[in-house]
């Protein structure tokens, strides 16, 4: 064997698939040829070189964008599967992306920091007038209609509403929560 | 105030947070052929999955294959698309992974031809396809050789360059062997070739490789 037979049989050489005897007759001319030696060794160096080349990283944006294409995807197909349906357009398109948020909210929220927010307790109406003053100082922005009053009524109950992401509220029914009912009515 | 519901909430949330999770291992730890299936039988949950598996594989695929990261991405999306578009069209008998990697192969494939559409980009393409193809096959380059060691940061960045230096079709074949270890089988299934066209192509592309880096080496 030759150097040139060498080279040209390396690829099968180096990746098993010689037969016996090919190998026979390369580890041979390996024994007496330098060169060989090196272009072995070389192609040898780069391999483990490539191999522990930093692999590139994804953009941060790149769940959400697939995300939202796939979202457009889903919608198509509902619409398109429902030749017949006289439902509008913008439920079934709104179902679609509900049953995208949830599918995908697992995924997501395994690469994203979870922020749990505590239930807002609300347990007295708010001071009316402040706000009054606040809307009357910019008068251009609110436009002429007087304020409308709250129903003081509203704020007798002390209500819990449980704020929640919003593929959880779909999830779980009722969206809001009142408790607390029976301490008082 | 009772806050009883509260908790049970919590506790439902715990639950089924608690299921979620456990799902999302289970499906960790099913083959790709599993997770296909769960997907195909409206498990929303996994073709998140196979995103989470190929995502990383395909980028560093396209982009070694391209030489343009941010294309890159946009391409490893598209091929994210074209999957679960076609999903129900798939050979379960096949691999997956063989599949996935023919699309991607076939839409960077489609990059390099669009781009080669530019004159001078043409050229210097079918010229550099015709210096590998006819170079005889010599490796080392006598003219320089240099005593001192590079660092292995230079190094690395010298190989990635020989990498961008092969030929397209060189390339492809080299990449999907030496950094994604694909078998020959597989590399002609994604490349669409033959396994001689295979082997003729990854010899000359080592051969190549080689002669770019060997000065680099000591
Ligand atoms: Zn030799």
């Amino acid at each position: 064997m030759d150097c040139s037979n060498f080279v040209i049989k390396y690829t099968d050489y180096k990746d098993g698939s010689a037969s016996a005897e090919v190998v026979g007759r390369m580890q041979e001319h390996l024994s007496v040829c330098e060169s060989c030696r090196r272009y072995e060794a070389v192609v040898e160096c780069g391999s483990s070189l490539l191999r522990s080349l930093p692999r590139p990283e994804l953009r941060e944006d790149f769940q959400p964008r697939l995300q939202h294409r796939l979202y457009n995807l889903q919608e198509k197909r509902f619409v398109s599967n429902l030749p017949t349906s006289r439902a509008p357009t913008f439920a079934v398109v709104g179902i679609a992306m509900l049953l995208t948020a949830v599918a995908w909210a697992p995924l997501l929220s395994s690469r994203m920091t979870a922020v749990e927010l505590e239930p807002i307790v609300v347990d007295q109406a708010p001071a009316l007038t402040t706000a009054r003053q606040v809307g009357s100082s910019s008068a251009e922005m609110v436009g002429d209609d007087p304020p409308e009053e709250l129903d003081s009524d509203l704020w007798h109950d002390a209500r819990v509403y449980d704020y929640s992401p919003l593929f959880r509220r779909y999830e779980n029914q009722p969206r809001n929560r009142p408790v607390g009912l029976e301490s008082g009515r | 105030m009772a806050r009883g519901g509260g908790k049970e909430k919590l506790v439902a949330d715990r639950v089924s947070t608690g299921k979620a999770k456990a799902h999302r291992l289970q499906l960790g730890e099913a083959t790709d052929s599993e997770v296909v299936q769960a997907s195909l039988d409206g498990d929303s949950t996994a073709f998140g999955e196979l995103v989470r598996r190929y995502d990383q594989r395909l980028l560093n695929f396209v982009y070694r294959t391209i030489g343009d990261r941010e294309r890159g991405e946009d391409l490893v999306q598209e091929t994210f698309v074209r999957v679960y578009r076609h999903l129900h069209r798939f050979d379960q008998s096949k691999k997956f992974s063989t599949w996935i990697y023919t699309i991607a192969s076939n839409l960077a494939k489609n990059e390099l031809r669009n781009r080669s559409r530019n004159p001078l980009v043409l050229f210097q393409t079918l010229k550099k396809n015709w210096d590998a193809d006819h170079r005889p096959l010599e490796w080392e380059d006598t003219q320089y050789k240099p005593d001192d060691l590079f660092r292995k940061r230079h190094l690395r960045a010298q190989v990635e360059k020989a990498v961008s230096q092969l030929p397209e079709h060189h390339r492809v074949v080299f990449v999907l062997r030496e950094m994604e270890g694909k078998t020959y089988e597989e590399i002609a299934d994604i490349t669409n070739c033959n396994l001689g066209t295979v082997k003729s192509r990854l010899n000359r592309a080592r051969n190549n490789f080689a002669s770019i880096i060997a000065p680099m080496i000591d």
